[in-house]
């Protein structure tokens, strides 16, 4: 991807924490980061606790300073608030002001973002709607309990109608019903070429919902790639079968191994050859085949072998 | 920052300050203050309590029995300032400000705590203007509350009493002020700590501090000047109280004493200012002066007229004469002179500089008295100290011209000065048992315009010296310059802090 179409670039981003003030030793949590983002993906941002997924969020958002190599945010520097007009942020355990109702927290940020007021009015009513809180709208942040400070969390980040979104689990303490709604509005979001930053333990929902991956651990990017390219076929090949004739074991006798059968379903791990000849003596027997599933990794298999492997 | 941001973040330390709940406690006390003078009306005479359902008189209530009668002021509207004094310097300027400072001391370091911190800050406005609307939320907290008090107040005591002062509403001002300084250390103790309970200590010890450091310095500056003043009188004396100012342990003290005083905010210059304002909008409270003797008086002698209006008079060279304009009801005269009591008298080759005391000034009359032979009965001398001024007094009776003739003389000593106020008048117009004390009560009400830190206390020897054009040391430029200075480089140290800190 050329510098001109990324939104956001980091190269060689190293963020050292000191001991004390004046420790010259430190921490890195962050160490020679370099990314490149286009606009309309979704990524996930994946890494065991203290790889440096955060902080590189934060270092980008203008949250933490100081650090080394370079940051850009849609070509400028994290230390000019500008740089930050098109971008919604949703922090893991975020507090709003108790202060406030959901309403003016939506109306207070929306300001903040430098959107004017009857712009930020026109937005909040369907913002509120989308992440279902109208009827609690008009109620201090302090009385929500932690899925609707999640949900008016969310809605914050998008007040601001942004092109990019980062979002530090965005499901957190929301309930099942909620979390699909969540889906919803990324998928939405996506659709309409908006980039979004999605960083999550439920490797499950990341497997949903986004097309990039990049996985982090000890401050560095220890493997970054497309869905596909992260989770590699594992070689199980699942037939579900029209008929199960007896002599099935007989019938696939020598093609690849651990060979299950379980009614009309049966089981067994082929390379793409073996699964070449396991078809012609299904088909040669008269047996027809309804369906063939070769099984991929899941996420969460992939994400574990690539981080005790160190990213091999 | 553009125009929306600006009024959202005022419109969210509104809402900041509305939901405190000590704000809407205090929002209560203020009520409780201003209802008394919504209930209660200082007329000339008497003090009505809840429109008519009951009457004090000034001389039934204990503090005001005492100052009847002898200062010749209007004891309500002495009553009234006291009242003003006591609730907007005393319970406003102290508690109301501890209160607030413990109310707003967590909006910074709340404002920083990881969670609203990374919401509120990585939005496209700056840390520092975010920074600056929580101290403009600490800051609009007091001065609603400010506000609300004085305005009440001023409206209740016009509406049943009568009474307006205009200067009084820059009471609210001042309260502002005095917490906008403090506010700004608190600051920043929130973001240097981003500790609430520190910053709410830390703070309210801070202003305790700096009240000390301001009342020790008046203090240390009176005395000095007490010490440099008596070196003109009494040489001796006043060598050995300098020796003792020039001990290392003093001089360190003194030091660091004057080094806290213009490094800190002057919070106690603002009540200063605000009671010169007031006198300034008030007007001259006197009706007569003599500037050179430094006396004057708030009101004419009853009955008695003069025949000049001029406010300024000279009594050294010309005496003022009032006289009885009727006298079909007989005739009275008093005139008022000043004279200097300073003399010199030589011991072997030393030439000394000696005043005349007032006892010495009586007793040489008491014997020019006794030496005459038209005296009807013996004189009586008295004396009577109020307000630090010694008044002698001498009543005789003569015989002139076949008629009884009533003498009284008042002897006052200021400074370098000796008054004499007598009084002349016939048995006709004495009948009247109202004129009985017309000099004493006349005399109640001389005041004299001291200005040696001998003759004051401390607080106001300062204040005569504190002012627009007053040296480096008294002046109002520099005391307020110096303060918001102060408060500026706590702000400016806070936002240095605040661009450091990785959240």
């Amino acid at each position: 991807m050329s510098t001109s179409d990324s939104i956001l670039e980091v190269k060689d981003l190293r963020k050292v924490y000191r001991a004390g003030m004046f420790s010259k030793k430190g921490v890195a949590a962050i160490d020679g980061v370099s990314l490149s983002v286009g606009r309309g993906s979704v990524f996930g941002l994946l890494g065991p606790n203290g790889a440096g997924k955060t902080t590189m969020i934060k270092c980008l958002l203008g949250l933490v300073r100081r650090f080394e190599g370079e940051a850009r945010l849609f070509g400028k520097h994290p230390d000019d608030p500008s740089s930050r007009s098109k971008v919604g942020y949703l922090p893991e355990a975020h507090r709003l002001p108790g202060h406030l109702t959901g309403r003016q927290v939506l109306e207070l940020f929306g300001a903040l973002s430098g959107s004017a007021p009857d712009e930020v009015k026109k937005r909040v009513g369907p913002l509120l709607e989308r992440v279902d809180m109208t009827k609690a709208a008009d109620r201090k942040v302090r009385e929500y309990s932690k899925g609707m400070q999640q949900r008016i969390g969310l809605a914050q980040a998008l007040v601001n109608d942004p092109e990019l979104v980062f979002l530090d689990e965005p499901t957190d303490g929301v309930d099942p019903i909620g979390r699909a709604a969540i889906r919803e509005m990324v998928v939405e979001l996506k659709r309409r070429g908006v980039t979004l930053f999605i960083n999550s333990h439920l490797l499950m929902e990341v497997e949903l919902i986004c097309d990039r991956v990049v996985i982090m651990n000890r401050g560095k990017i220890i493997r970054q790639g497309t869905m596909d390219e992260l989770t590699p076929r594992t070689g199980a090949a699942r037939f579900e079968l029209a008929s199960a004739p007896p002599n099935l074991q007989t019938i696939l006798a020598g093609v690849g191994s651990d060979l299950v059968v379980d009614g009309k379903v049966v089981s067994l791990t082929v390379d793409d050859l073996e699964l070449d000849t396991a078809i012609d003596r299904l088909r040669a027997a008269g047996i027809s085949i309804r369906g063939i599933n070769r099984r991929r990794a899941t996420l969460e298999e992939a994400f574990i072998g690539i981080v005790q492997r160190g990213g091999q | 920052m553009n125009s929306h941001t600006a009024k959202a973040l005022i419109l969210d330390a509104f809402y900041q300050v509305l939901d405190n709940k000590i704000f809407r406690l205090l929002v209560l006390v203020a009520i409780c203050l201003i209802a008394p003078t919504f209930l209660i009306a200082f007329k000339p005479n008497e003090i009505d309590v809840l429109f008519g359902w009951k009457t004090l008189a000034y001389t039934d209530i204990g503090p005001l029995s005492s100052v009847a009668g002898t200062t010749g002021q209007d004891l309500s509207v002495l009553a009234i300032q006291t009242l003003q004094t006591l609730f907007i310097e005393g319970l406003a300027g102290t508690f109301g400000i501890m209160f607030s400072l413990a109310a707003t001391a967590f909006f910074v370091p709340r404002m920083l705590e990881k969670g609203e911190a990374d919401t509120l800050f990585s939005k496209p406005t700056g840390r520092f203007v975010l920074l600056i609307a929580r101290y403009a939320s600490g800051v609009l907290f007091v001065g609603v509350l400010a506000f609300i008090l004085v305005l009440g107040m001023h409206l209740g005591l016009l509406l049943r009493s009568g009474y307006s002062d205009p200067g009084f509403l820059w009471g609210a001002l001042t309260l502002v002020y005095i917490f906008a300084l403090i506010h700004a250390f608190s600051t920043l103790v929130g973001v240097l700590t981003r500790s609430s309970v520190t910053a709410l200590l830390v703070s309210i010890l801070f202003f305790a501090f700096n009240g000390c450091v301001n009342q020790l310095w008046i203090g240390k500056e009176h005395a000095v000047a007490e010490a440099r003043e008596s070196s003109e009188e009494d040489e001796a004396g006043a060598a050995a109280r300098l020796e003792g100012m020039e001990h290392p342990l003093v001089r360190f003290l003194y030091g660091t004493l004057d080094t806290l005083h213009y490094v800190l905010p002057k919070t106690g210059d603002g009540d200063v200012l605000t009671r010169q304002l007031r006198r300034a909008i008030d007007g001259p409270e006197f009706v007569l002066e003599d500037p050179i003797g430094q006396l004057s008086f708030v009101a004419e002698p009853v009955g008695l007229k003069r025949p000049s209006t001029a406010k300024q008079v000279d009594m050294g060279t010309d005496p003022v004469v009032w006289t009885n304009p009727t006298p079909e009801n007989g005739t009275a005269q008093i005139t008022a002179s000043r004279k200097s009591r300073v003399f010199e008298r030589t011991t072997g080759e030393r030439v000394r500089k000696l005043r005349l005391s007032g006892t010495a000034a009586v007793n040489e009359f008491m014997r020019s008295l006794e030496a005459r032979s038209d005296l009807e009965g013996k004189p009586e001398k008295t004396r009577d100290t109020t307000d630090r001024l010694v008044r002698d007094w001498v009543k005789w009776s003569e015989r002139r011209a076949g008629a009884v003739i009533h003498r009284e003389r008042g002897f006052y000593v200021i400074s370098d000065w000796l008054y004499t106020f007598d009084l002349e008048c016939d048995e006709l117009w004495r009948r009247d048992e109202k004129r009985a004390d017309v000099l004493r009560e006349f005399l109640a009400g001389a005041k004299p315009q001291r200005d040696r830190a001998s003759d004051l206390q401390a607080v106001e020897w300062y204040e005569k010296r504190f002012g627009w054009t007053s040296p480096l040391r008294f002046n109002a430029f520099f005391s307020l310059g110096s303060s918001v200075a102060f408060a500026l480089i706590m702000l400016l140290l806070a936002r240095w802090r605040l661009s450091r800190i990785d959240f």
